[in-house]
Order: structure tokens, then C-alpha cells, then sequence
């Protein structure tokens, strides 16, 4: 036998075992993607029953499924947009880096569509690095409000559609007095006894809430205080989620917590104050932006005037849980009485937090093993 | 007949390096190559590779990554040797306990047991609220608490390697040696050390080996103590922001060197220590009655209370509880989690659905395990039975995953299978279940080669030549000779692959399709949320299942062999 008839036939065994794989997995649903859809068909359909395009979705009718990725309202989001345009979605959940490492790793073959999440410095990165789609003015674009259409960039890489604080102080009150309590940040750096917050290698709110506070004084100042801070006690937790944990059981006295952790815990009846600093909370704007390689740039489009429209952005902020604190940026739309009603926001420019991002959070990731 | 030998050999190589060795390769062209992979080729020089000992997060997780592994190898080891060297003089009734609580340790995935370990020693975990310890939380979230519970849950492969060389009583060398005037000491120290020492450092390495490679351990941490390790670093360079494929490729470059050197220790101490002490006098050790037996139930009660009661225990007794911190009282237990666990269908990202997580694990691991089942079936034999030129090649293949950690294979995975290329020729297979199964394959391929050239081992080669020149084919030789013979061992080559596969979390939380829940993501997700009720009893349910399913299938694998021997003697 020669060379050459014993490649042919190995390649013929390799693609016989491949072949074999794939339909395994066929079994198990149909190619991937077709199993992913069928998976979270099922969990559409607990809340929303799929509509059957009653509007036609566009010329040529719903096309491809877009995937969405994002880290907040993942769960309500997409029913609702499809119940009302027609287009089909797969909405994703990821952690705010989890969502940056996996457009990373898929730079090569991206697999999503559209992107929502907190932190327009990141989406600002992605977006110098012709990830997103840019130059499209949204006919709903007008609908923002004052305030929401300073955030707007000129390129037009990605849409605002809420801002809400990344970190608020809070405090346990069973451990903490409220004249003790530090009242700015400043106090909150200084503060006497162990404090925490978020990870911004992986929280989305964590990179905006600690670029603000670099912003805010300066980057070697920025360091210096919190080289500081983590001498005098910091602990730094993944999530939000850990962070509300650990002052409630005592582990942190104080937290730099976001909005939505810190009312959430306040209004079940814990031990929990909140503190909304007079200079400003640092805000986490929360944006949407559209994957230049999209596979179906109109629904993606669709997307975008779906989330600027008055009703999406009402029926979001009043939601059931606390994902609806948030300032929404569309005019007319109310947020939940509960919130402070003027807060003010500490927000560094797109360019400015997404010139730094890897500087402050190689620096933090660094800083908080020592 | 030769040919088709080679058809055979050349098709598994071919297999494995494509499934096991090129994912491995990938990620450590991709440390000299930065963006190979992203479809530009540039040369990122090599300095790449001393950035690990600038930056203090990675120098920190090489540091921790040693120091546990060290720790809790040395520590392990005498904890297993210990325990061999009782287990192998006496006979006492706990002694079987021992065994099981081994066998069980080593087969839990290891995410469980640190989750164990976290809700019983956290600060709001239970000897916090039942027993008010505040040392057993300080005690155990530092470097050397963590030596601890990795020790004690890593402990049996050093038991298990000691033990099997005790079999043979040695004690005669001894002898002679005091009667030339040797005094205890010095016949300890120049006759039982350097027998016993293949044994110990084979236990050490093994130890040292499967704590580096953990992920398990610090994932579960994640949530309460920082303790970044290269495995978790390697995680985070890929799944956290700034992403760093490059440095991921370094810090597995790092792993995969320890892990080497690691191997080459104990292949060196395999080869030094060539003594041919059984010969035609070798008796078996004879275990002794001890004197006070209930002083050697009770000790080895105890540590089987610390070693598997404390996780497993806590996790079991924390699915029945209301609230995890909520105290020992009657109101405060229940069955709402495991209720939860049966009627929930997802539906918030925070919580997954149980039943589908753990419908699509089984699925997977059992796709992996017939067909790692059937590779290794053909691997074993061309390793066992041909002249293969393969051979070498097959061996090192077959054996790499067992020390290439998985999340490795899982960056592997992504650089080689989200190719656009390969879009067109339908084998993009990042994002599909597919890559799952053969990741669990690649997983499996160890043990499924192992455990079935244990069984050929035992098989006459002439056999085969008989049949060969009698005119069957290789297959017909698998099929009719060797098939029949070791269908058992394949049987459990098939489950220990099974197993093996269910609950790989670092594989899983890396080559997941989007929205598809596997069982592992179903604890781990509810563990980070902090919904510990509906963790652990996931955690419980799974892990019973699995037994169940590996005990049933073993049981009919049995039965069925049976009819069919029965059958063929009332044909023949």
C-alpha cells in the first residue's frame, strides 16, 4: 500500500468518526444552534407564548435568529421583542467580562449580533476597534431625552438607553451607626474597618463605578488611595451579588454596592442603609450597540428602535424587580419612586474610560492579590 | 494483513492528535504566534513568556499554584501513607470504609467537595451557625487551610498507589539485614525506604499532578476567597476583561511544564529503582489482629467524618435546610429545594433549569463514553496486539489529557474549532453540543485506553496470529476473539468514561452553546447566586443518579453477558 492511499485513507476513517460525532449530537437536537434555540424555546414559552409574525418583520420576512448579548433584562427582553416585532432572538446571558471575552474570543467568527451592557468605556473600545456597526441614526434616536442624548456618540457605535448608579454606599446597620456611616467617597476611602465592592474584570457596573473614582482624582491619586484602602481592609468580591452577601453577614462593614444590590436589600427588610453621595454616585451607563458582521443587520436594527421606544423603557423601570432602578433616558418615561429622585452620577467620558480600561483594571486585578 | 493494521493505527492516531494533541499544540503556538488563530500571523517573540514573573496576579497564581500543590502533595502523602501502611498490616472493621471513602473521593468532581468545604467553613457557613467557630473560617480561607482540604480530598491516589505495593511482605530483607548487625534505623533507612520509596513518590507525584491541574477548588472559592491559581488565571485571562489569549497560552505553557516535570520525576524513580525483590520466597503480607481494633475503627471513623462527612455531609444536610445560615431547628428543615428542583423550567439566568442541565449532561457523557469506549477499544488493541509504527505516538496521545488540565483544552478547543473556514464545511463546532462530546472524549481516552490494556494484558497474543493466518480480518479478530474476552473491562471502561465526563466544569463553562444549561453550570450558577438550598440538592440528586446509572448498567452489562454465554453453550 502507498503512501498516498493511506492518507486517502485515513482522511475517509477521520471524516467516518467526524460524521459520527456530529449525528451523535444531531440526536440530541439538531446542530447546535438549532439545540440552543429549541432549549430556550422552552423557556420562552413559560413566559410568553411565541407569536407567529402576525407583523411581518420586514421585506423579506423575520430571517435570521439574532443573538443578543447582554447582562441585564436577558430574561424579559427577548419574548417581548419578539411578540412585538416578529423577529426572532436569542437573548444570552454573560457576566459584563464574560460578555467582553467571549466577543474577544469570537473576533474571529463573531456570533453575536447585538450587545447590551453596562459600561459605555468598553463598548467604546470595541467599538475604536470596528467591532460595531456605526453611522446608523435611529428614527427613535429623537426620543431621548435631554440628558440621554449627551451620552450619544458622533460615529454613532452604540445607542444609550439607561443610566443607573454603579455603587452607592452602603452600609450594615447593625454594625455601622448612621454618624459613623461615611457620607462621600472620600469617607468611604478613609473609612475605619473593612470594605468591598465589585471585580471589574468581571461585574459590568465594577469598571464604571472604579474608573469614575479615576477619573474623579486622577490616576496616580486613584492608586494611592486605593493602595491605601486595601492596606486598611478591602476585599473585593466577583459580583454585586457576593458583595450583598458579605455585608450582610458582617465579612464588610461598608460597600461600594450597586443600585440595584443595595435597594434590593434595603426594601427586603435587611440590616442595609443607602447612601447616595451629594457629589454623585458613579454612573453606569447601560448601552446598546450592533455587531458590524451581523447576520441580520434589520432586525438588529429593530432592536435598537425597540429599546428607544417610550413603552420598552416604561414597561422596564417597572418591572418587579429591581432591575427596574435605573434613570431612563427616553422623555416621559417615569423611574421607581423608590430612588433618590435627583441623583447626581460621576461619569468619565466613553473615550476617557475606554483609553484606560486595561491600564486600571491589569492595575486593580494586580493591586488586589497582594 | 499488515495494512490493515495500519489503517487502524494510523486512523486512531490520526483521531487523537486532531482531537487531543492539536488543541494542546494551538495554545502553545499561540504564546509565539499572538493572533494566529484570529486569522493574522505575526511572530510575538518569546518574552512573552517572562511577563509571568512581572505581573503580580500571575506570579501570584504560579506562586499559589506550587505552594498548594506542593503542600497538599507532601501532606497527602503521608495522610495516604499512613493509612496504606495501617490498611496493609491489620485487619480491623473500618477498613472497608477506608476503601469507599477513597474510591468516592476520587471519583467526586472536585467542585463539590470545595463547595462542601465553603458552606461548612464560610463565615456564614454551618459550624459558623451551629457551632459558633469563628477558627474553623480563619483556619481554613488561607494558604495552608487549603493544603488541608486539598490534601484530604486528594489523599487517595497516594493511599491507593502505597497500598497496592504492599501486597508483598519485604520483611525478610529486613532480617538479614539485622543479623549482619544492622541496627532498626539504618534497615529502615537502607532496605524498607528506598522499597517503599517507587510507591510514595508515585502517590506524591500523582497528588501533585491532579492538585495543579484542579479548577475545581478555586472556582468554588471564587465567591469567598481570593485565590487565584494558574488554572483559575488561565480561566480568567480567557473568560474575564482584559482578555489575554496570549498570556492564557503562557500560564498553560507554565502548567503544562510543571505537569512535565512532574512526570519525569516519577518516570525517573519508576526506572531507578528496578529492584527484583519477588522472587521464588515472596510471601504476601499477612495482615495481623490488632490489639485494640476499636482504637483503629475509631481513628479511621473520624477521618472518614473529616475527609468526606464534612463536604459531602454539609452539602447533603444544607439541601434540606430553609435557609443555609438559618440554624439546627425542626421549622428550618425542608424538602422545598428538591420539589423546586423537579418543577423548575428556567426562565432567569441566575437559576437553571435542573432537569434539562441534567438531561443534556447524561446525553453528552454517555455519547463520550460509547465512542471513547470503542477508540480506546481500538487504540488499546493496536497498542497491545500490533507492530504499529503508531505505537509511540498512540501512547503519548493517550495519556496527555490526563495531565493537561481541562480548561487548556478548552482555550484548545476555541482557537481551533471557531475557524470561519470551516463554517462552509459544516465543522464549525464551537457553540454546538458536539464539541462537548468530544471534549468528553478526549477526556475519557485515558482511562478507556488504560483500563482495557489492563484486560488485553491478560491475553495471549497467538490467539490472534492463529486467527490471522486462518484468514480473519483485523476486525473480525476484534469482533470474535478479543471483544468476547474483555467485554466486561470494556463495560467499565465505558463507565469510568461516563463518569468521568458528567461533571467537567471547566469544559463545560468553556465550550458551552449559548443558553444551553449541562449539570455542572446548574450547581455552579446556583452556588455563585447563592441559592445553596437549590445547589446542593442538584449537587445530591446528580451525584445518586449517576451512581444509579453506573450500578444499573453494570448490572445488566452482567446479565446480558450472561444470556449470551448461555446461549451459545445450548447452540454449541
Amino acid at each position: 500500500m502507498n503512501k498516498k492511499s493511506v492518507f486517502r485513507y485515513i482522511s475517509t476513517m477521520m471524516l467516518i468518526a467526524l460524521m459520527l460525532i456530529v449525528s451523535a449530537c444531531g440526536q440530541s437536537g439538531g446542530t447546535g444552534s438549532g439545540e440552543a434555540s429549541q432549549a430556550l424555546g422552552s423557556q420562552n414559552e413559560a413566559e410568553a407564548p411565541q407569536v407567529e409574525a402576525e407583523e411581518p418583520a420586514g421585506a423579506d420576512g423575520p430571517g435570521e435568529t439574532i443573538y443578543l448579548y447582554g447582562n441585564d433584562f436577558v430574561d424579559v427582553i427577548a419574548p417581548k421583542f419578539m411578540e412585538e416585532t416578529g423577529y426572532k432572538m436569542e437573548a444570552v446571558h454573560y457576566g459584563g467580562g464574560e460578555a467582553l471575552a467571549k466577543i474577544e474570543a469570537e473576533q474571529g467568527n463573531p456570533q453575536w449580533d447585538v450587545l447590551m451592557m453596562d459600561g459605555h468605556g468598553s463598548i467604546r473600545n470595541l467599538g475604536d476597534r470596528d467591532f460595531l456597526m456605526t453611522g446608523w441614526q435611529p428614527e427613535n434616536l429623537a426620543n431621548l431625552s435631554e440628558q440621554g442624548a449627551a451620552y450619544v456618540p458622533e460615529d454613532l457605535a452604540y445607542y444609550p438607553v439607561g443610566i443607573h448608579a454603579a455603587g452607592l454606599i452602603a452600609y450594615n446597620t447593625n454594625l455601622v451607626t448612621a454618624e459613623e456611616a461615611p457620607q462621600t467617597w472620600e469617607e468611604f476611602f478613609a473609612y475605619e474597618g473593612p470594605v468591598g465592592h465589585a471585580d471589574p474584570a468581571v461585574a459590568a457596573p465594577a469598571y464604571p463605578l472604579v474608573s469614575a473614582f479615576f477619573e474623579k482624582w486622577g490616576v496616580a491619586e486613584a492608586e494611592k488611595l486605593y493602595v491605601n484602602r486595601f492596606s486598611q481592609g478591602m476585599k473585593v468580591y466577583p459580583k454585586n451579588g457576593p458583595v450583598g452577601k458579605a455585608l450582610l453577614s458582617g465579612e464588610i462593614e461598608v460597600a461600594a454596592l450597586q443600585e440595584h444590590n443595595a435597594y434590593e436589600l434595603k426594601l427586603a427588610g435587611e440590616p442595609v442603609e443607602v447612601i447616595w453621595p451629594e457629589e454623585g454616585a458613579p454612573g453606569s451607563l447601560r448601552v446598546v450597540a450592533i455587531s458590524q458582521h451581523t447576520r441580520n443587520p434589520e432586525a438588529a436594527k429593530a432592536f435598537v428602535e425597540f429599546m428607544l421606544k417610550p413603552e420598552t423603557q416604561q414597561m422596564l423601570a417597572s418591572l418587579d424587580s429591581t432591575d427596574s432602578f435605573f434613570t431612563p433616558l427616553v422623555e416621559g418615561v417615569s423611574p421607581r419612586s423608590e430612588r433618590e429622585p435627583n441623583g447626581k452620577f460621576l461619569l468619565p467620558s466613553a473615550a476617557w474610560a475606554s483609553e484606560h480600561e486595561v491600564e486600571i483594571k491589569t492595575w486593580f486585578a494586580d493591586q488586589s492579590v497582594k | 494483513m499488515k495494512a490493515s493494521e495500519a489503517h487502524y493505527g494510523g486512523g486512531v492516531a490520526l483521531f487523537l492528535f486532531l482531537f487531543i494533541f492539536l488543541p494542546l499544540l494551538a495554545v502553545l503556538v499561540n504564546v509565539i504566534f499572538p493572533g494566529l488563530f484570529f486569522g493574522n500571523v505575526e511572530w510575538g517573540g518569546i518574552g512573552l513568556i517572562g511577563e509571568i514573573f512581572h505581573r503580580p496576579l500571575w506570579r501570584q497564581s504560579l506562586l499559589n499554584s506550587v505552594t498548594l500543590a506542593l503542600g497538599a502533595a507532601t501532606l497527602g502523602t503521608i495522610i495516604g501513607g499512613a493509612l496504606a501502611t495501617i490498611r496493609s498490616r491489620w485487619s480491623f472493621g473500618a477498613a472497608r470504609l477506608l476503601d469507599i471513602t477513597a474510591w468516592v473521593l476520587l471519583i467526586a468532581p472536585s467542585f463539590m467537595i470545595a463547595q462542601g468545604w465553603v458552606l461548612f467553613a464560610s463565615a456564614d457557613g454551618l459550624v459558623h451557625s451551629w457551632l459558633g467557630w469563628t477558627w474553623v473560617t480563619s483556619f481554613i480561607f488561607q494558604p495552608t487551610g487549603l493544603v488541608f482540604v486539598m490534601a484530604l480530598s486528594k489523599f487517595p491516589l497516594a493511599y491507593l498507589a502505597i497500598l497496592a505495593a504492599t501486597e508483598w511482605n519485604i520483611r525478610q530483607f529486613g532480617y538479614a539485614a539485622r543479623l549482619n548487625g544492622a541496627g532498626p534505623f539504618t534497615v529502615w533507612r537502607t532496605v524498607e525506604l528506598p522499597l517503599a520509596m517507587p510507591s510514595f513518590v508515585a502517590g506524591w507525584t500523582l497528588v501533585f499532578m491532579d492538585t495543579v491541574g484542579d479548577f475545581g477548588l478555586p472556582a468554588a472559592l471564587a465567591t469567598v476567597y481570593r485565590f487565584p491559581t494558574l488554572t483559575y488565571s488561565i480561566y480568567s485571562a480567557i473568560y474575564q476583561s482584559p482578555v489575554r489569549f496570549d498570556m492564557a497560552g503562557v500560564l498553560a505553557f507554565y502548567l503544562v511544564l510543571i505537569l512535565a516535570l512532574a512526570m519525569a520525576l516519577l518516570m525517573l524513580t519508576m526506572r531507578r529503582s528496578k529492584y527484583d525483590f519477588l522472587n521464588a520466597r515472596a510471601v504476601k503480607t499477612v495482615k495481623e489482629q490488632p490489639k485494640h481494633a476499636w482504637i483503629y475503627n475509631v481513628a479511621i471513623a473520624l477521618f472518614v467524618c473529616l475527609s468526606l462527612g464534612v463536604p459531602i455531609g454539609t452539602s447533603a444536610i444544607v439541601s434540606f435546610m430553609r435557609h443555609a445560615g438559618g440554624g439546627l431547628r425542626v421549622e428550618n428543615f425542608t424538602l422545598d429545594h428538591y420539589r423546586q428542583l423537579f418543577s423548575y423550567t428556567a426562565g432567569d439566568h441566575r437559576l437553571l433549569a435542573f432537569l434539562e442541565g441534567m438531561y443534556h449532561s447524561l446525553l453528552v457523557a454517555a455519547v463520550a463514553a460509547v465512542l471513547s469506549m470503542v477508540i480506546g477499544f481500538v487504540v488499546a488493541y493496536v497498542l497491545a496486539f500490533t507492530q504499529s509504527r503508531m505505537r509511540p505516538m498512540l501512547q503519548l496521545f493517550s495519556i496527555i489529557s490526563l495531565a493537561v488540565p481541562g480548561v487548556v483544552l478548552g482555550i484548545g478547543y476555541i482557537f481551533i474549532w471557531n475557524q470561519k473556514w470551516l463554517e462552509p464545511l459544516g465543522l464549525h463546532l464551537y457553540g454546538k453540543p458536539s464539541l462537548l462530546v468530544i471534549a468528553g472524549i478526549a477526556g475519557a481516552i485515558p482511562y478507556a485506553v488504560r483500563v482495557q490494556l489492563g484486560a488485553f494484558g491478560n491475553l495471549s497474543g497467538t490467539i490472534l496470529k492463529a486467527a490471522a493466518i486462518q484468514g480473519a480480518s483485523v476486525f473480525d479478530r476484534m469482533r470474535d476473539i478479543v471483544l468476547p474476552l474483555v467485554r466486561q473491562s470494556l463495560l467499565i471502561a465505558g463507565l469510568t468514561s461516563f463518569g468521568t465526563s458528567v461533571f467537567d466544569l471547566a469544559l463545560a463553562s468553556m465550550l458551552k452553546p449559548p443558553n444551553f444549561s449541562l449539570m455542572p453550570l446548574v450547581i455552579d450558577k446556583a452556588f455563585e447566586f447563592s441559592n445553596y438550598g437549590y445547589a446542593t440538592a442538584a449537587t445530591v440528586v446528580s451525584c445518586a443518579s449517576v451512581v444509579l446509572i453506573i450500578m444499573v448498567v453494570q448490572a445488566a452489562g452482567r446479565w446480558v453477558f450472561g444470556r449470551l454465554d448461555r446461549q451459545r453453550q445450548q447452540e454449541g
